[in-house]
C-alpha cells in the first residue's frame, strides 16, 4: 500500500513538473531562404460615401486648398490637411495642419495639430478630432467642414462640391515605387466660412480643391519627392498635373487629370498627351536651406494649353516639426496664357515635397 | 555524542549561558545589518542566454530595456496641446545631460504615447545602468524632474524594484509584530507556564538572530538576494521555536516523571535532541538543495536558511538546556494555563480511535489530501509583474495606467537581435541595407512571423506584407529621405552596422507558458549565416523556468533519497522512511493545490485583498518544497521518534504508534500552530508573492499536523503492523548505529 501510494506521489509531482514547467524543446532548424512577400492588392472600384471616409491603410490624407475672398475684397490662399498614419501596431496619428497666405501682403502663416488615435468629435459620418480642431466629411459626397482655431490663426470653413469626382489614372488607383494609393479629387468645392489672423475677423467665401489619398505606400524625401499643381482654369476647367521624381532623384513620371467646364474628366500622359512642364526660376528657404522650383511654365499639347504658373508670393513653406509631416512648400499660384491660341488664366494651389536636405540619421555618421 | 554534548552543557551551563550571551550582544549590530551586502533581484544569471543577448542588444543596437517611466496627465490638455507638450519638454528637458540615461523619449517622438483615452503621455527614460545601481539614480532622477502644472506618477523597473523591496520590508515588519504576540500566546496555551512559554520564544529568537546575522557575513563573500531575508527569517522564527518547544516539553515530561533537574536535562537532551539534530539535519538536507539552482535568489534562502537553522539547532542544543539547568523545576513558574500534562489529552482517545478503524481514517483522509492536490495539476508556471504591488504605491499606479491606457504587459514583445558582422566591421558585409543582408533579414522576419503565436514583426523588412527585397532595397537606397514616422523611428532604432533588431508582438501574455514555447521556438531558428539573439521578459523567464525546472525533478530525487536514506539509520526501518517520504510528498502537493486554487485562480482574492496572478510565481513551488519538506519532516520526525521509542520499549506496534500519537501531538499541533501563525500572518502582507508564500506555508503545515501527522501516519503504521520495524538484516548489519540513551 505504501510503495504505491509512493508511486502514485512520485508519479503526480512528475506530471505537475511536467505540465507546469516544461515547454515543448524545439529542434534546432535552418531558416528557409527566398521568402515571398504577400502579392499586391487589386484595386477595388471607388465607391461613395464610402471612400469619403477613413480607410485601414498605412497612410492617408484629406486634403483642402482652395482660393478665398472677404466681403471687402482680400484675397487669401488656404491649405487645410489631415495626415493619418497608422503603421498597424495599436492606434493610428493623425496630424493637421492650416496654412494661409495674405495675398496682398504676401504672408504667410502656418499651425499645426496632432492627436493620437481616432477620436470621434460628432455625430456625423466623420468627425475626426484633432487636439481642438475638429475635420467633418458631411453625408453627402464631396461636403466637408473644418474648424481650426488658434490665438493667431483660425479658419473655419464649410466647403460643398460643384462638380463630379475626379478619379486620376483613369480608376484613382496608382502604384508607386513604393507601395500604392487611391486617389481622388473633388476639383471644385464652394466655400463658405471665417478667417481669423491676429484678431481680425473676416468672412470669406471661395473656391476649394479636395484631394483624398489613401493606401499602404511610402512618401520619401529628397531626392524623391514631387511637383503637384491643381488649377481652377477661368473657363470652368479643372486640371491635376504631377511630376514626380524617383528614389534616384530623377523623373519617375509626368501624369495628369483634366475635368472640362461640363465635367468630362480625361486622364494625361506624359507621351501621349505632350505634356511639358518646365521650373523658370527657384526659391530657397532661410529657414530650411531648402531650394524649390519657382515659377513655371507647363504645355498640355492635347488640351492646346501653354501656361505659365507664378506664386503669389515665395515663402509659403509648411514645416512639419510634428509627426507624420515632413517639410514641403504648398502655395497659392496664378496661371496666365493660352488654351488654343486664346487667352486663359486661372488660380492654382502648387505642392512642392522633396527639397530639403533630410536630417542625416544618427548611427550612421559615427 | 549528544549525551556527552548534554552533559558538558549541564557542566558548564554558566559558561554556556554566558557565551551565548556574549555572542548574541555581539551579534545584535549585524542582525540589523544583515541586508546591508544583499543584493535586489536575484532571479536570473550571467549565463542565461537571454542575459547575454541583452548584452548584444545594449553593444549593438543601444538598446536598453531598463526605464524609468514617466506617466504625465492633466485635466483639462490634451496631450498635443502645446501647453502639454512644453511642460513635458520643459520637465524631461534635462535628463539626457546625464551620462547614464542613453534616450528619452515622449509623444512628440511617438505619438503612441499620447494615451487615447485621456490626457496622459507616458515618456520613458533608458538607463545604461544595472537595475542594482539604478535605485540611486532613480532618486536623482525623481527630484529634477519637474511636472509644473501637470500631475506626474513615475514607475519603471527602479521604481517598482524599490517599491517591492519597501513594502518586502513593511509586510515582514507587519509579520512580525502580529504574529509574535500571538505566537507567545500558542506556546503559553502549550505550557500553561509563563517561563516555559518565554522560553521557546527567547532561545528560538536568539538563534535566529544570530543565524541572521550570519548572513551579513555570508554575503560579504556570496552574492545573495535581498528577498531571502524574509523568508529566512519566518523559516528561523519558525524553526528555532519548533526545536525549543519540542525540547522544553520534553524536559517538563522528564521532570513529571520525578528525574533530578539534570536527568531531565539530560533526557530531553538525548531523546529530544536526536530528534531535533535528525530534523535539522532532513530540513537542511531539503533547503540545501536549493544551492543547486543557478538562481541567486534561491541559493540565496538555502544559504541563508542554512545558517538559521544551524544556528537554532545550535542554539537547542547548547542554550537550551543550560538554560533549563539552570531554572530547572522554576521552568512551570507563573502558571496561568492548563497543565496538559494532568489533564486527560484529547490525543488519548484519538489515537484510539484511529487505531480501532485505520481503514476508515486512511481513505476518506487520503482522498482529501489527492482533492486539494488536484488543481496543481493546472499549475502554469511564470513571472509576476507590478501587480503583485498594493495599488496604493505610486509606481503600482503608473503600471496600471500604463497597463490599461497603453497596453503594458498585456501583449508580449520579444526583441530578437540578428548580428551579421563583427563589431568595428566597416566593410560593406556590414550594411544593413546592402541586398544580401536585407534578402537574410527578410527571411527572417518572414519566419519569425510565421512561427504560432506571432501577431506581427516589427523590423526594418516588415514594414508592409506585400514589400520584398526589392522593395526594401529601393526604401532603404536613402534611408534618411523616409518620412512615414514609424518606418523612420524603425530605421533609427531597430537598426545599426552589422545588426538588425526584430520585435516579434504577441497577443500572447508575457508570462504565460505558451510564450515560453514561442521563445523556444524563435531559438530554435538558424539564421543561414550570423546568428539570432533572444532577449525580453518572455526570454528571462524561459531562461529562469529553464534553469529552475531543468534540474527540479533530479532534486526532488535526491532530497527524497538522502531523506529516506537517513530516516531509515535513525530508525533502522525500511517502511518507515518510505512512509515519511510519500506523506510528505502529499502535504507539499496539497500545498501546491492550494496556491494553485487561490492566488492563480484567484479564489478568496477579495477576502485576501490580492489580484489574481493567473500564474504561478516559477520559484514559489520549488522553494515552498524545500522549505515544507523540512518542516513536515520535523513533524514526522517528533512523531516517529515517539512511537520508535515506545516501540523499542514495549514491542507492540499498536500501543507504541498511539503512545507516539498521544505524546507528539500537543508537542506537533503547538509548533505547527506557532508556524501557521508567523506564516499565515504573512496573508497581511502587501506584496502578493509574500501572502502566497506565508498562506501556502500556513496551508501545508495546517494539512500537515491535522490531516497527515494526527490521521493519515498513525493509520498507515497501524495498518502496516509489523512491516514499520523490517529491516533485512544484512541491511541492519551494514547500517551505522545512532544510539539512545536512557
Amino acid at each position: 500500500m505504501s510503495t504505491k501510494r509512493f508511486i502514485l506521489g512520485i508519479i503526480m509531482l512528475s506530471v505537475i513538473a511536467a505540465t507546469v514547467a516544461c515547454v515543448k524543446s524545439a529542434d534546432p532548424r535552418e531558416i528557409p531562404v527566398g521568402a515571398l512577400p504577400d502579392a499586391t492588392a487589386t484595386p477595388a472600384s471607388i465607391t461613395f460615401p464610402r471612400e469619403e471616409l477613413s480607410h485601414d491603410s498605412r497612410l492617408e490624407w484629406w486634403y483642402h486648398s482652395g482660393h478665398l475672398r472677404s466681403e471687402t475684397g482680400k484675397e487669401f490662399g488656404f491649405h487645410f490637411v489631415v495626415f493619418k498614419a497608422d503603421d498597424g501596431l495599436g492606434e493610428p496619428n493623425l496630424v493637421a495642419q492650416l496654412g494661409i497666405l495674405d495675398a496682398e501682403t504676401g504672408e504667410h502663416y502656418h499651425v499645426s495639430r496632432a492627436e493620437a488615435g481616432i477620436r470621434s468629435a460628432g455625430d456625423g459620418p466623420l468627425d475626426l478630432g484633432i487636439a481642438n480642431w475638429v475635420y467633418s466629411v458631411e453625408e453627402r459626397s464631396g461636403n466637408h467642414q473644418f474648424s481650426a482655431v488658434t490665438n493667431d490663426l483660425s479658419l473655419s470653413l464649410q466647403l460643398e462640391a460643384t462638380t463630379p469626382v475626379m478619379l486620376h489614372n483613369k480608376i484613382g488607383w496608382l502604384t508607386t515605387e513604393t507601395g500604392a494609393t487611391y486617389y481622388y479629387t473633388w476639383p471644385r468645392q464652394s466655400a463658405v466660412g471665417e478667417l481669423i489672423i491676429n484678431g481680425e475677423k473676416f468672412s470669406v467665401t471661395g473656391s476649394g480643391w479636395f484631394d483624398h489619398q489613401w493606401g499602404d505606400f511610402f512618401v520619401l524625401g529628397k531626392p524623391a519627392g514631387w511637383q503637384w499643381f491643381a488649377m481652377h482654369l477661368d473657363d470652368g476647367g479643372s486640371m491635376m498635373i504631377t511630376q514626380s521624381r524617383g528614389i534616384d532623384g530623377k523623373i519617375a513620371e509626368t501624369y495628369g487629370t483634366y475635368m472640362s467646364a461640363e465635367g468630362d474628366v480625361r486622364h494625361l500622359e506624359h507621351g501621349a498627351d505632350g505634356i511639358d512642364l518646365a521650373a523658370l526660376g527657384e526659391w530657397t528657404s532661410a529657414e530650411t536651406g531648402g531650394t524649390y522650383p519657382s515659377g513655371w511654365s507647363l504645355i498640355v499639347e492635347s488640351l492646346g494649353l501653354d501656361l505659365r504658373i507664378d506664386p503669389v508670393a515665395n515663402d509659403q513653406e509648411i514645416q512639419g516639426g510634428l509627426p507624420a509631416a515632413a517639410t514641403y512648400w504648398e502655395g497659392k499660384a496664378r496661371i496666365s496664357g493660352l488654351q488654343n491660341g486664346l487667352s486663359i488664366g486661372g488660380d492654382a494651389y502648387v505642392e512642392l515635397s522633396g527639397y530639403v536636405d533630410p536630417e542625416p540619421i544618427d548611427w550612421m555618421q559615427r | 555524542m549528544l549525551t556527552s554534548i548534554g552533559a558538558l552543557v549541564i557542566r558548564r551551563k554558566y559558561i554556556v549561558l554566558a557565551t551565548w550571551i556574549v555572542v548574541i550582544l555581539a551579534a545584535l549590530p549585524f542582525f540589523s545589518r544583515a541586508d546591508e551586502y544583499l543584493k535586489p533581484g536575484g532571479f536570473s544569471n550571467e549565463s542565461f542566454p537571454s542575459v547575454q543577448a541583452q548584452k548584444v542588444l545594449q553593444e549593438r543596437l543601444e538598446l536598453t530595456t531598463l526605464t524609468v517611466d514617466f506617466v504625465f496627465s492633466h485635466p483639462e490638455w490634451s496631450p498635443f496641446d502645446p501647453r502639454f507638450s512644453e511642460a513635458i519638454e520643459s520637465a524631461v528637458n534635462g535628463l539626457t545631460d546625464h551620462d547614464e540615461i542613453t534616450y528619452v523619449v515622449t509623444h512628440l517622438d511617438d505619438p503612441k504615447r499620447a494615451s487615447a483615452v485621456s490626457n496622459t503621455v507616458h515618456v520613458s527614460a533608458g538607463l545604461a545602468l544595472e537595475l542594482d545601481d539604478s535605485l540611486e539614480f532613480l532618486e536623482t532622477v525623481t527630484d529634477e524632474v519637474d511636472p509644473g502644472p501637470l500631475d506626474l506618477i513615475i514607475t519603471g523597473g527602479p521604481a517598482l524594484y524599490r517599491d517591492i523591496s519597501l513594502a518586502s520590508e513593511r509586510d515582514l515588519r507587519r509579520g512580525e509584530t502580529v504574529a509574535f504576540p500571538i505566537a507567545t500566546l500558542a506556546l503559553l496555551l502549550v505550557f500553561g507556564t509563563l517561563v516555559a512559554a518565554i522560553l521557546p520564544a527567547a532561545v528560538g529568537g536568539g538563534g535566529v538572530l544570530v543565524g541572521v546575522a550570519l548572513v551579513f557575513f555570508i554575503s560579504q563573500g556570496i552574492d545573495m538576494s535581498v528577498f531571502a531575508l524574509n523568508i529566512v527569517s519566518l523559516l528561523g522564527i519558525g524553526i528555532g521555536i519548533d526545536y525549543s518547544l519540542f525540547y522544553t516539553s520534553r524536559f517538563q515530561e522528564e521532570l513529571r516523571k520525578g528525574k533530578p533537574v539534570d536527568d531531565a536535562v539530560l533526557g530531553a537532551h538525548v531523546h529530544a535532541g536526536q530528534a531535533i539534530l535528525f530534523s535539522a539535519v532532513t530540513s537542511l538536507i531539503g533547503l540545501l538543495s536549493l544551492i543547486a539552482f543557478d538562481v541567486m535568489m534561491l541559493r540565496s534562502v538555502g544559504i541563508g536558511a542554512a545558517a538559521v537553522i544551524f544556528a537554532a539547532l545550535l542554539a537547542a542544543l547548547t542554550l537550551m538546556p543550560a538554560i533549563l539547568a539552570i531554572l530547572g523545576e522554576r521552568v512551570n513558574r507563573f502558571r496561568i494555563g492548563p497543565d496538559w500534562g494532568k489533564r486527560g489529552s484529547f490525543w488519548v482517545p484519538l489515537s484510539n480511535w484511529v487505531m480501532k478503524r485505520p481503514w476508515l481514517v486512511l481513505i476518506p483522509t487520503s482522498t482529501v489530501l489527492i482533492l486539494l492536490a488536484v488543481p496543481a495539476l493546472s499549475m502554469r508556471l511564470g513571472t509576476v509583474d507590478a501587480t503583485i504591488l498594493p495599488d496604493s504605491l505610486e509606481s503600482r499606479q503608473g503600471f496600471d495606467v500604463l497597463r490599461e491606457e497603453f497596453g503594458f504587459a498585456l501583449q508580449t514583445i520579444i526583441p530578437v537581435a540578428y548580428t551579421f558582422a563583427e563589431v568595428g566591421d566597416e566593410s560593406s558585409n556590414a550594411d544593413p541595407f546592402s541586398r544580401a543582408n536585407i534578402e537574410r533579414a527578410f527571411d527572417i522576419g518572414s519566419e519569425l512571423e510565421s512561427l504560432s503565436g506571432v501577431t506581427h514583426v516589427t523590423s526594418i523588412v516588415n514594414l508592409d506584407p506585400s514589400f520584398g527585397p526589392d522593395q526594401y532595397e529601393l526604401l532603404y537606397r536613402h534611408p534618411e529621405a523616409i518620412t512615414d514616422v514609424a518606418a523612420a523611428r524603425i530605421v533609427e532604432e531597430a537598426v545599426r552596422k552589422g545588426a538588425i533588431l526584430f520585435l516579434v508582438h504577441s497577443d500572447l501574455n508575457p508570462f504565460w507558458p505558451e510564450t515560453r514555447q514561442l521563445v523556444t521556438d524563435i531559438r530554435a531558428l538558424i539564421p543561414t549565416e550570423g546568428e539570432l539573439h533572444v532577449n525580453g521578459g518572455a526570454s528571462e523567464i524561459t531562461d529562469i523556468v529553464n534553469a529552475l525546472y531543468g534540474k527540479f525533478p533530479y532534486i526532488i530525487a535526491a532530497v527524497l533519497g538522502v531523506t529516506y536514506l537517513s530516516l531509515l539509520v535513525l530508525f533502522r526501518s525500511l517502511v518507515l522512511p518510505l512512509k515519511a517520504v510519500v506523506l510528505n510528498v502529499l502535504s507539499i502537493l496539497a500545498s501546491y493545490g492550494a496556491l494553485v486554487f487561490v492566488f492563480q485562480q484567484g479564489h478568496f482574492s477579495g477576502i485576501l485583498n490580492f489580484e489574481a496572478m493567473g500564474v504561478i510565481e516559477a520559484t514559489l513551488p520549488i522553494l515552498l518544497f524545500a522549505i515544507i519538506f523540512g518542516l513536515s519532516m520535523d513533524y514526522e520526525i517528533f512523531l516517529l521518534s515517539r512511537v520508535a521509542e515506545a516501540y523499542e520499549r514495549t514491542g507492540d506496534n499498536v500501543a507504541s504508534v498511539a503512545e507516539g500519537l498521544q505524546r507528539s501531538g500537543l508537542i506537533i499541533t503547538g509548533a505547527a500552530s506557532i508556524l501557521i501563525i508567523v506564516a499565515g500572518s504573512f496573508v497581511l502582507a502587501d506584496v502578493v508573492i509574500v501572502k502566497a508564500i506565508g498562506l501556502s506555508l500556513a496551508i501545508a503545515v495546517l494539512v500537515d499536523v491535522t490531516l497527515v501527522r494526527a490521521l493519515v501516519a498513525p493509520a498507515i503504521m497501524r495498518i502496516a503492523g509489523p512491516w514499520n520495524w523490517w529491516l533485512p538484516g544484512w541491511l541492519d548489519r551494514i547500517l551505522p548505529e545512532v544510539k539512545r540513551v536512557d
